[in-house]
């Protein structure tokens, strides 16, 4: 009974207190400036320490996936071809998982619990690879939040390179609590889409 | 008994062993926050857009806690609501205890410490990990956080390393940054893995959707709730924005604003828990909706808690996080702690040159330093000003609404100021504490331009 009462109490304190109305704003946004989305991209990424690789196609992406991790503890969430047992407690060398798209202004890729599965996975391990489809690049993340549907999934996230923190002296060190090490591969051609010219 | 900011700035000054760290690391921060925001054509457009959605969001806030509140509960995510600190204390520590959870991992959140929670809960003999690099270093100095973003800002790399040689037996005098944070990793990691319980704050609540959205740069908060059977989010009622669309503007300008970024490493954002674990979110009051209610300060409220005013506030630049006495310091914090607590923080609003820097950084375009000012005129109108700062200052205006009585008066105490220069600091001590008074000129300026200018008609 007593969290009715703060709720109701809370809004009708919010009720008795809160300013006249002020709009939303209903301008149209800035358009992104024109650019190469893909060269902002790898310039992004890159200025965050991570690395961007390309790929014919998706097929030629996990055969090199599969070669490069042999002897190592791989997590597959992409084919599910993992060498390390399903547990949660393992952390991989290498992490893999499919990302629905990437942004141009920051270096980011997005992902949901549909590609991940156990949310978890994304955390743990040496080095995250994100397999993107190369044609899937919004400039900004205006386009990034048009493109997506929030309330569909449990959960989503914007990564952008690998965990990282500069709270000593400033000076940045990767691998804090997350991998140490970010890559995103991309499939596939690029859109002929460059967005507003 | 808190100490008033200007002698705890004092203190910081004079007394820290290394009062420069503080100010090297938030101009380094400010720094890099002009070059990314430099860099966005849209910058500005954005700010405005940002400072317009929040005042939207604030003046129906009723509607928009309503709305957030059906659409999570329709996620499967349990709501509570709490007045204060202490209620939310007391539901935070309710959940853990039906959960029998030993310890929580906790990410950072200024509500928890506004609340303090950690405190709370040791009261109750839980444990409590902060997990956030910086978080953790003030936790385990047994210090507040002196910065809302860099929580361990004005502590050395040589002071980290002998603190954590003390609690963590790391090697003595390894000033390796990455050994440093590694061993940190290392030392929370079995924290993490076996956690039962984890509690973060909340950067954006998405009404539309009801989403939680996080944002972090170690992945600490994300690694803790998914993990942990039971998560926990702490979230104060002013963080909600209407729609999924406006996490739009607030992404593109909250890690330009705090350190530069693009965008935080880890952008999560939570509808629903994960299969047979628990979610759960306290909407707390605190103070916030009597501060709505506040004709001049209620804008305070749009605050994204970037941090961009004390990186570019040379009051806290020098006089150091920690001498404001409250949970969030720095230009926004000085004017939030009086609309809480006037008697307790009514120092604050002096804590400031009025340089309208923090105004001009601001990403939702908080009139901070106007706000300051007004804060100073309630004080004094309550009376709460006393007479070593308010009669100088009458005097002062007296004397400078009176052009003859200004030069007499300017010619005087240039000359007394260079035969005792110590009168100043003693008879206006609280106002050049942490100034250098200059050298005072042989002559005014009026007195060179009109000798000056005899010159130049005599030429
Ligand atoms: S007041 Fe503005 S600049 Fe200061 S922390 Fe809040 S949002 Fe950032």
């Amino acid at each position: 009974m007593k969290r009715m009462n703060s709720r109701e109490t809370i809004l009708q304190s919010v009720r008795d207190h809160k300013p006249a109305p002020v709009a939303l704003p209903t301008r149209a946004r800035t358009a992104p400036p024109p650019m190469d989305v893909l060269d902002r991209f790898v310039f992004h990424l890159d200025g965050i320490g991570g690395v961007t690789r390309f790929f014919e196609s998706r097929q030629a992406a996990l055969e090199t996936l599969k070669q490069s991790s042999s002897g190592l503890m791989l997590r597959d969430l992409i084919q599910g071809e993992s060498t390390i047992q399903e547990d949660s407690v393992t952390e991989p060398d290498v992490t893999a998982v499919e990302a629905r798209f990437a942004v141009a202004e920051n270096g980011a890729v997005y992902i949901t619990d549909q590609e991940v599965g156990h949310r978890q996975f994304l955390f743990l391990g040496r080095k995250l690879i994100a397999l993107v489809p190369q044609d899937a690049l919004v400039p900004d993340m205006h386009e990034a939040y048009d493109r997506i549907k929030l309330s569909s999934v449990g959960f989503g996230i914007f990564i952008a390179g690998s965990s990282a923190t500069a709270d000593i002296a400033q000076i940045l060190v990767r691998g804090a609590h997350g991998p140490a090490e970010m890559e995103v591969w991309f499939y596939g051609q690029q859109s002929k889409v460059m967005s507003a010219e | 008994m808190r100490t008033k900011h200007a002698q705890a700035a004092d203190h910081f000054i004079h007394e820290s062993p290394s009062p420069k760290a503080q100010h090297n690391a938030a101009i380094h921060l400010r720094r890099k926050r002009d070059v990314a925001a430099n860099e966005l054509q849209e910058f500005e457009e954005l700010r405005t857009r940002a400072s317009e959605i929040k005042k939207h969001t604030l003046t129906h806030l009723d509607q928009y806690l309503e709305e957030f509140e059906k659409n999570a509960l329709a996620n499967g995510v349990q709501v509570h609501w709490a007045v204060d600190g202490n209620e939310m204390n007391a539901r935070v520590y309710e959940i853990l205890k039906k959960n029998e959870v030993p310890y929580i991992v906790k990410s950072k959140s200024m509500l928890t410490e506004e609340c303090g929670l950690n405190h709370f809960l040791e009261e109750q003999g839980m444990e409590v990990y902060d997990t956030d690099l910086g978080e953790r270093i003030v936790q385990l100095a047994h210090e507040p956080p002196s910065h809302i973003v860099v929580p361990a800002m004005h502590k050395t790399r040589e002071e980290i390393s002998a603190l954590f040689h003390d609690t963590m037996n790391t090697e003595a005098g390894n000033l390796d940054a990455k050994y440093l944070t590694l061993s940190a990793r290392k030392d929370l990691r079995q924290r993490f893995m076996n956690a039962k319980a984890a509690v973060t704050g909340v950067n954006f609540g998405v009404a539309e959707t009801g989403t939680v959205t996080i944002c972090t740069n170690e992945g600490n908060a994300d690694l803790g709730v998914n993990k942990a059977p039971v998560q926990i989010h702490c979230m104060g009622i002013e963080k909600l924005i209407p729609r999924q669309e406006d996490l739009g503007v607030f992404i593109r300008l909250l890690a330009r604003s705090a350190t530069g970024q693009r965008i935080t490493t880890y952008t999560s954002h939570y509808q629903k828990p994960r299969a047979g674990s628990e979610m759960h979110l306290i909407l707390v009051d605190n103070g916030r909706s009597h501060h709505l209610g506040m004709e001049d300060f209620w804008e305070a409220l749009k605050c994204i808690r970037c941090g961009a005013c004390m990186n570019t506030c040379p009051v806290y630049r020098s006089g150091g996080g920690h001498s404001y006495g409250y949970a969030v310091p720095g230009p926004i914090g000085s004017i939030i702690a009086p609309a809480r607590n006037f008697e307790e923080y009514d120092d604050l609003p002096f804590a400031s040159s009025l340089c309208g820097s923090c105004s001009a950084v601001c990403p939702v375009k908080i009139d901070i330093h106007g706000q300051l000012l007004k804060w100073r005129e309630v004080i004094v109108e309550e009376g709460e000003v006393d007479t070593k700062k308010s009669l100088p200052m009458k005097v002062g205006s007296w004397i400078l609404s009176r052009p003859s009585w200004y030069r007499r008066a300017g010619k005087w105490a240039r000359k007394l100021l260079s035969w005792f220069p110590g009168i100043a600091r003693k008879t206006v001590n609280d106002w050049t504490k942490g100034r250098e008074l200059p050298e005072p000129p042989n002559e005014s300026f009026r007195e060179w331009y009109l000798k000056t200018r005899k010159n130049e008609e005599n030429e």
